[in-house]
Order: C-alpha cells, then structure tokens, then sequence
C-alpha cells in the first residue's frame, strides 16, 4: 500500500531551541494513523510545518506521491492536505453555513461542494439545524464538530486533526473518535489524528507514533505502543 | 431641511474615509494613522489633474482613487505585512508619511484657497425644495460606493474571505486563503474609498493641508463609537456624526461648531468605551 503523506526528517527550530528534531511520519492511504505525545512535545509544530502555517527548518513532506515541501498553504489544501488546528480556529461572527462554505474555499466543483455539505449534515445533524447561528455561540462540541465538518468541506484525501478532544467531556470525546472513524470508513480518507488522550488516540486508529520533546521515541501498531514500556512509564504512571 | 441634506452628504463622505481604516483595522489588527493623509493626498492629486493637467473632474476623481487603490497595495507590502507584530514601527513609519504629506501639501498650497472644480451645476427642485446638484450627485455616488461596497462583504468570495481573514487569521490560513492577497485587496479598496471621499470634500470644503487631520479625527472617533468588527454599526455611527456635524456647524460659530461634536462623542465613548455596536458591545 502506498503512502498518502510521508513526512522525512522534519526539524523545526524557533529561534534557537528546538522544536522538533528528525521526525518521520508514514500515513498509508486510506489508514488512521495518531501521533501521541505530552503537552509541548511538538505535535502541533510537527501538523503545522507540515501545513506550511510555520515554516520548517529542515526536511521533505511528499503528498500524494508529489513533493510538496516549497508548496504553500494554499496549494496543499487544493491538492487535499488539510488540517483542523487545535483550538479549532473558526469563525466565531459568522454562520455556520459560511463557516462550512470557507472551508470549500479552493474549490469550484459545485456538485461536489453541495454533496459535501449534504455529507456533513448526515455526520453532523445538529449543524443543519443550526446553519445560521453564529459559530462562537455554540457549544465546545459543536465548534469541534463544525471545525471537523470545515475541514471536510475541503475535500482532503488526508485529514489532520489536531487535539478534537481538547476541552471536551468524555462523552463527546466518545462521538468524535466515532465520527472520525466514520469518516474514514465511508468517505476513505486518510486520518492523522494527533492527540493526548491516548484512549481517543488507540480507539481511532491503528498505527501510532510517539512524540517525547521534539523526538520521535516509539512506533507502531496501536497494540505494540499499549504494551511499549517508554509509552507505559509516560502515560499510565508505571 | 438643508442641514438634513448636508449631514447625510457628510455623514456618507465620513463612511466612504471609515470604511477603509475599519477595514485595515478589523483585518491587520493595526491603526493605518495615514489614511487622513492619503485622503488628502487624493484630493490634491484630484485637484491637480484638473487644474494643471486640464483633465474633466469625474477622470481625475477616478485616476486619483486608481492610484490611491495602488498606494494601498504599495503599504501592505511594505508596511503592513512586514511589521504585523510590531505596531510601533507602522506607527512610526505612518507619522513619517503624515508629515511628509502634509509638508508637501503645504508648500503647494500655501496660502491659496484650492477647491477642485464642482462635479455638478446647478440646482433641484425636490419636493419643492431646491438642492444643489453638487450635494445630490456626491451623496449619489457616495451612496452607490457603499452599497456596493457591502454588497462585496455580504455576498461575495471576496468578501467572506475578509471577514475570515478578520476573524481568525490563522484559521483562514488553513482553509487555503491567501491572506496577504485578502489584505491587499482590502488595503487597495479602502485607500481608493478614501481618495473617492478626499475628491468629494475637496469639492465641498475645499483643500487644506490639514484636511486629512480633520478626516482622521472624524474617523477614529467614528470606528470608536461603531466598536470592532462592525460594519452596520460603521454606516449608523457615520451617519449620526454627519449630523452632529451638520447641526453643530449651523447652530455654533467658529471654532465651537468642530468642537462640540467631538465633545458629544467622548462624552458617548465615556459611557460605552468599546463602543455601540462591536462584537463585544
Ligand atoms: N510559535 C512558536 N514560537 C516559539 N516556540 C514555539 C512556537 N510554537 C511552539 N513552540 C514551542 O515548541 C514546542 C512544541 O510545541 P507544540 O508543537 O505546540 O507541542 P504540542 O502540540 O505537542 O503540545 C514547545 O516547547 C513550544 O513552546
Ligand atoms: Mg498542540
């Protein structure tokens, strides 16, 4: 099976300290695939130089086949490199329906736009009836489902998702994992799913990588990192 | 009557200069201080295509704000998307322009009384009232601009990329917008917005060198009252200052018909300090 994004030797400096150091990432098409890691590890700085939203100080990103190391933001989103950023980053004074509408931004396939949409309300009902409501009005599980519904209105062949449960209640947590899952399963598109909540993380996906201060320290199949002593000693206490 | 007519040609000159510097607010985050100068400087560049150049009226007008637009793309690229971070800097560099302006504004005018030449003669008889044709055709234009220009914001790409852009940058970012493009864009269109303004008043009032000092008080006071991110809150508050304005100027001689206005305003910023119609109002 081929690689829909394969991230080589990724090292992203701010100033002079590190953030991430030689990182390698394998997301097989059509796969989930997480990347776990404590607070300030590099996860995010890893999905965002990825993106282009911070630049990388050494490495290659291919997508699709393609190299798109020098691509910016704009044409990875085109090409379906597409990332809901933690925090989610909607827009809080606009509907809901143009919230939806910016995320198609780089497309001029109507059909398709207005089968996406059609997509997202079937995944996220609650969106539909709440299409002219104000994004910053709803509820955090709302903006994470409507973040994930953005994204999704880009039509990415990889989707990655930036700590969707951050701030959420269990719950919640259970319904996006769910939903995440769904989206792979009916649309086929490739998951990068970065989290710290390891139960979210092993319940979505299959293979796993794991981030300790800038540096990848273990991967593997989700069963292999449940039994890993490095990933035991830093997550479950022991 | 009249002061009805004048306060609602004031009022939507006020909105045209506004709705530039609210839209470089609300985008970059950052005070343009220069619009009043660049408001001028459309004015006197107006002036001077018709004067020196020979040029009709309404071309100038619309060569003046076609420059002033390319100014406004000129700024974003060497100022604001520089120094995003760093207010100090654009606000030092926007004093720089100010006076550099303004001195040349000076040594040009001097003590002469420049006005650009009426874009309309004659008068109207409304309602058995008669207008000049000079107010009706500024506040026609004027009217017609910012239709448009809502028109863009509510109902086109362009538009909804800018309020995203406004709203969570980083956000737009992702969904694939350019946002240094958006910004420029928007820079272009409120610069031009506010020479259109600069060759209207100029008209009107007549050019000073300190025409764009008066405007920009105008303005800051105006997006202070409308509070951030508000776009209708901009056309009400615009259009109540036209009035003040108006009213303040029959009822008071001299030099109290400016200040009372302005006294109004702080006294209403006092009791609302984010203003009347922002998104945290
Ligand atoms: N824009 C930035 N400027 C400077 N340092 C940053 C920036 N973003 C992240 N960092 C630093 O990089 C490290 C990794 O951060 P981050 O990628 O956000 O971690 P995580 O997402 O795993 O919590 C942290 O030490 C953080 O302080
Ligand atoms: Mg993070």
């Amino acid at each position: 099976m081929s690689n829909i994004l394969e991230i080589r030797d990724l090292t992203v400096m701010f100033g002079k300290s590190i953030a991430v150091h030689d990182v390698n990432i394998n997301v097989p098409e059509g796969g989930i695939v997480t990347l776990i890691g404590s607070n300030g590890a590099g996860k995010s700085t890893t999905l965002n130089a990825t993106l282009g939203i911070v630049p990388m100080t050494r490495g290659t990103i291919s997508f699709n086949g393609e190299d798109v190391t020098h691509a910016s933001t704009s044409e990875k989103v085109r090409k379906g490199l597409v990332l809901a950023p933690e925090g989610r980053h909607l827009f809080p004074y606009l509907s809901v329906y143009k919230n939806l509408i910016l995320g198609a931004t780089q497309r001029k396939d109507k059909e398709g736009i207005q089968q996406d949409l059609e997509f997202c309300f079937e995944l996220f009902p609650i969106l539909k009836d709440r299409l002219k409501q104000k994004a910053g009005t709803m509820s955090g599980g709302q903006q994470q489902m409507l973040a994930i519904a953005r994204a999704m209105m880009a039509n990415p062949k990889l989707l990655c998702l930036d700590e969707p449960s951050l701030g959420l209640a269990p719950a919640v947590i259970e319904d996006i994992g769910e939903k995440v899952r769904e989206i792979n399963r009916t649309k086929g598109t490739s998951i990068l799913l970065v989290e710290q909540n390891v139960h979210l993380a092993f319940g979505t996906a299959s293979y796993c990588y794991t981030l300790q201060v800038g540096e990848l320290v273990a991967e593997g199949t989700v069963e292999e990192i449940r039994n890993n002593d490095v990933v035991k000693k830093a997550y479950f206490g022991g | 009557m009249q002061i009805v007519i004048n306060a609602l040609v004031l009022g939507i000159m006020y909105i045209l200069a506004a709705l530039g510097f609210a839209f470089i607010f609300n985008m970059l985050g950052t005070i343009n201080l220069g619009h009043g100068a660049l408001y001028m400087v459309g004015a006197y560049l107006c002036y001077y295509l018709c004067a020196a150049a020979g040029i009709n009226n309404w071309i100038a007008m619309i060569i003046s704000a076609a420059v002033l637009a390319v100014v406004g793309l000129l700024l974003e690229r060497v100022m604001f998307r520089l120094f995003l971070d760093n207010f100090d800097r654009i606000v030092m560099i926007s004093v720089g322009i100010i006076t550099i302006c303004q001195t040349i504004a000076n040594l040009l005018t001097g003590s002469k009384a420049l006005v650009i030449p009426s874009y309309a003669n004659g008068l109207t008889t409304i309602f058995g009232m008669s207008i000049s044709n000079e107010r009706l055709v500024t506040f026609g234009v004027g009217l017609l601009l910012l239709l448009a220009t809502l028109y863009v914001v509510n109902y086109t790409a362009l538009g909804r990329q800018m309020e995203a852009v406004a709203q969570d940058r980083l956000g737009a970012a992702l969904q694939g917008i350019n946002t240094n493009r958006v910004s420029a864009a928007v820079c272009a269109i409120g610069v031009g917005l506010a020479a259109v303004a600069g060759c209207f008043m100029g008209a009107y009032l007549g050019l000073s060198s300190s025409m764009g000092d008066t405007m920009n008080l105008r303005i800051l006071m105006l997006v202070m009252l409308a509070g951030a991110g508000s776009m209708n809150g901009i056309i009400i508050t615009g259009t109540v200052m036209g009035f003040l304005d108006a009213i303040c100027q029959m009822a008071f001689a001299g030099n109290a018909g400016s200040a009372v206005p302005i006294i109004i305003i702080v006294i209403l910023l006092l009791i609302k300090p984010k203003g009347f119609f922002g998104h945290d109002a």
